[in-house]
C-alpha cells in the first residue's frame, strides 16, 4: 500500500510506487491501494489525480485540532476511486472538490465523521463527462455543542448523458448540536439518474429499546450503534480500525 | 416465576391496561389472544420495561423480585426474553457484532470468537438460515420470515428462562412458522422451568407449542381464561362472545 503523510501542509510520500507526487499534487497512475494521514496540518492543497483506468482505493485520516482542506479529485477517462475517509478534529473546514472530467469516470465516496468543535463542509461534484458516476456517503457523529454544516453540490449540464448521482447524509446527534445538511442537484440532463437522502436526529429509541432488550446496557448499546454507523461506511486496515475504535470508545454513552 | 398484580398501564393519558392480573409458574405456556388494540402487545413492552409506556398503578414481580425499578437490560439479564413482533433493523450493526454483544452481556464474559461461531453455526443450520444473515446489518433487508428466524436464533443463543412471543406467527409463512415453532419447542423441552408466554391472534402457532392456559383479553384486561379449547371456540366463532366479559378464573386467591 503507498502511505503519503501531509505533516505541516506538505506532502510527504512513503513506501510510494507508481504515483507522482510534487508539492501540492498526488497522481495515480496504477491500480493501487493509498493512505493519506493528516498531520498537524491547518491549511492543506492538494490535488489528487486518477489517470484514465485507473483504480484506486484511497483512505484518508485526520485526526487533529484543526484542519482546514482544500481538495480537488480529478477523474480522467473510466477512473475510479473509492475514497473512504474518517476524521475526528477539533474543527474542520473541508472544500472538496470532484471532477468527473472524461467518460465513465466514477467515485464511492465514503465519509465517516466524529464531529467535536465546528464542522463545515462544502463538496461539489461536477458530473463533466457522459456516463459518469458518484455516489457519495456521509455519516456523522454529532457531539454535544458541535456544529456541522454540510452544502453537497452535484452538477450536470445539459447533454451530458446517463449519468448517475447518489448523495446521501446522515448525521446522529448526542445531546445539543448544531446541524445543516443542504443537499443540492442541479441537473440540466433528462437522462440523469439521481436519488438522495439527508438525516438529522437523535438515535432511535425503538432501536436502543431493542438492543436493551438483548441484555445489553444502555451505553453499550450506543456505542455499538455508533461503531456500527461510522465502520460500516468506510474500508480501513487493521490498524486504523483499531485507531479508531479507541477513539469509539470514549464517545458511547454520551 | 411472573406476578402481575393489579396492573394500570398508560400511554399519552389513554389507559391501556386495567386491573391485570397473570401468573405465570416456571414451566408453564400460556396464550393471550384477543383482537387488535385491545393491549396484548403493550403487555409485552411493559414486562421488558419500554419507557413509553406509563405504569399507573398495580405490581409485576419476577422470581419474587419487583421488576418495575429494573431497566430494560436488567430485565433481560435476569433471564426475560421478547420476541418481538416488528423486530428492528438496525444499519451498520452487524448480526455477528450484536449476537456476540448480547451473548456477552447476558455471560458477563466476553465470549470468544470460536465459542461464537460454533453457536451460531449450530442455531443457523437448526433453523435453516442463510448463513449471510449472520454477517449483514441487523434485520436490514431481511424477509419477515427472516426476521422472526432470527429472533428465534437468539432465543437459542441467550438461554433465557422466561420466554414472551409478540404475534411470532406474523410474517411467517406456514413451514417457517412449523421450523421457528419446532425449534422453540425443542429449547423448551432442554430448558423444561423456561415459561412462555404467547402473544397471538392466531391458533395455528398454538399447535406447536400447546399452551396449558388460555386468556382472552378485551379493553385492557383479561376477560376469560380457559384451556385449549378456549384457542378453538376462537378459530370458530371470534371474539365477540368474550368482549366485556370478566374474568373469574386467574386472580390470586384461586390461581395455581
Amino acid at each position: 500500500m503507498n502511505k503519503i503523510k501531509v505533516v505541516n501542509n506538505r506532502i510527504i510520500p512513503f513506501d510510494c510506487d507508481d504515483v507522482l507526487i510534487n508539492e501540492s499534487s498526488i497522481r495515480f497512475m496504477k491500480n493501487g491501494d493509498c493512505y493519506i494521514e493528516y498531520i498537524d496540518s491547518d491549511n492543506v492543497s492538494i490535488n489528487i489525480n486518477i489517470d484514465s483506468n485507473v483504480c484506486i482505493n484511497l483512505f484518508e485520516y485526520s485526526e487533529n485540532e484543526k484542519l482546514d482542506i482544500n481538495i480537488n479529485y480529478n477523474l480522467d477517462k473510466k477512473a475510479s476511486l473509492i475514497l473512504s475517509k474518517f476524521y475526528c478534529n477539533g474543527n474542520t473546514k473541508a472544500k472538496i472538490t470532484i471532477n468527473l472530467r472524461e467518460e465513465k469516470a466514477n467515485i464511492k465516496y465514503n465519509f465517516s465523521s466524529i464531529s467535536n468543535g465546528i464542522e463545515d463542509y462544502n463538496v461539489n461534484i461536477y458530473h463533466l463527462a457522459k456516463q459518469t458516476t458518484s455516489d457519495v456517503f456521509n455519516k456523522v457523529i454529532a457531539r454535544e455543542n458541535s456544529s456541522n454544516f454540510f452544502d453537497i453540490n452535484s452538477f450536470v449540464e445539459n447533454g451530458i448523458k446517463d449519468c448517475t448521482l447518489n448523495q446521501q447524509t446522515r448525521i446522529i446527534t448526542l445531546g445539543d448540536s448544531d446541524n445543516r445538511i443542504n443537499p443540492n442537484m442541479f441537473i440540466g440532463e433528462n437522462s440523469t439518474v439521481a436519488t438522495h437522502s439527508s438525516t438529522i436526529g437523535s438515535i432511535s429509541d425503538d432501536d436502543l429499546f431493542y438492543l436493551m432488550s438483548r441484555g445489553i446496557a444502555y451505553k453499550d448499546s450506543v456505542n455499538l450503534i455508533i461503531k456500527g454507523m461510522i465502520l460500516s461506511n468506510i474500508n480501513t486496515n487493521m490498524e486504523t480500525r483499531e485507531k479508531i475504535l479507541k477513539i469509539l470508545d470514549g464517545i458511547g454513552g454520551e | 416465576m411472573l406476578k402481575i398484580n393489579n396492573l394500570e398501564v398508560s400511554v399519552t393519558g389513554k389507559k391501556i391496561l386495567k386491573d391485570f392480573n397473570l401468573i405465570i409458574n416456571d414451566g408453564e405456556i400460556h396464550a393471550i389472544m384477543g383482537p387488535n388494540g385491545v393491549g396484548k402487545s403493550t403487555l409485552s413492552r411493559v414486562i421488558m420495561g419500554d419507557d413509553n409506556y406509563k405504569i399507573t398503578g398495580g405490581t409485576i414481580t419476577f422470581d419474587g423480585d419487583n421488576l418495575l425499578p429494573l431497566t430494560t437490560d436488567e430485565r433481560a439479564k435476569k433471564g426475560i426474553f421478547l420476541a418481538m413482533q416488528y423486530p428492528m433493523e438496525i444499519d451498520g450493526v452487524s448480526n455477528q457484532d450484536f449476537l456476540r454483544t448480547a451473548i456477552s452481556a447476558k455471560e458477563q464474559k466476553r465470549i470468544g470468537l470460536y465459542d461464537f461461531i460454533l453457536r451460531c453455526e449450530k442455531g443457523v443450520e437448526e433453523l435453516s438460515m442463510d448463513k449471510d444473515l449472520i454477517h449483514r446489518s441487523l434485520n436490514v433487508g431481511f424477509s419477515g420470515g427472516e426476521k422472526k428466524k432470527n429472533e428465534v436464533l437468539q432465543i437459542k443463543l441467550l438461554k433465557p428462562k422466561f420466554i414472551i412471543l409478540d404475534e411470532l406467527d406474523s410474517g411467517l409463512d406456514v413451514d417457517s412458522l412449523k421450523i421457528a415453532s419446532e425449534n422453540i419447542a425443542k429449547y423448551k423441552e432442554e430448558n423444561p422451568e423456561t415459561a412462555i408466554l404467547i402473544i397471538t391472534h392466531h391458533p395455528k402457532i398454538l399447535e406447536y407449542l400447546k399452551p396449558q392456559y388460555i386468556h382472552i383479553i378485551d379493553n385492557g384486561t383479561i376477560v376469560k381464561t380457559g384451556d385449549a379449547s378456549l384457542a378453538l371456540d376462537i378459530e370458530k366463532n371470534g371474539y365477540s362472545n368474550y368482549k366485556n366479559g370478566k374474568n373469574d378464573i386467574i386472580n390470586e386467591d384461586n390461581y395455581e
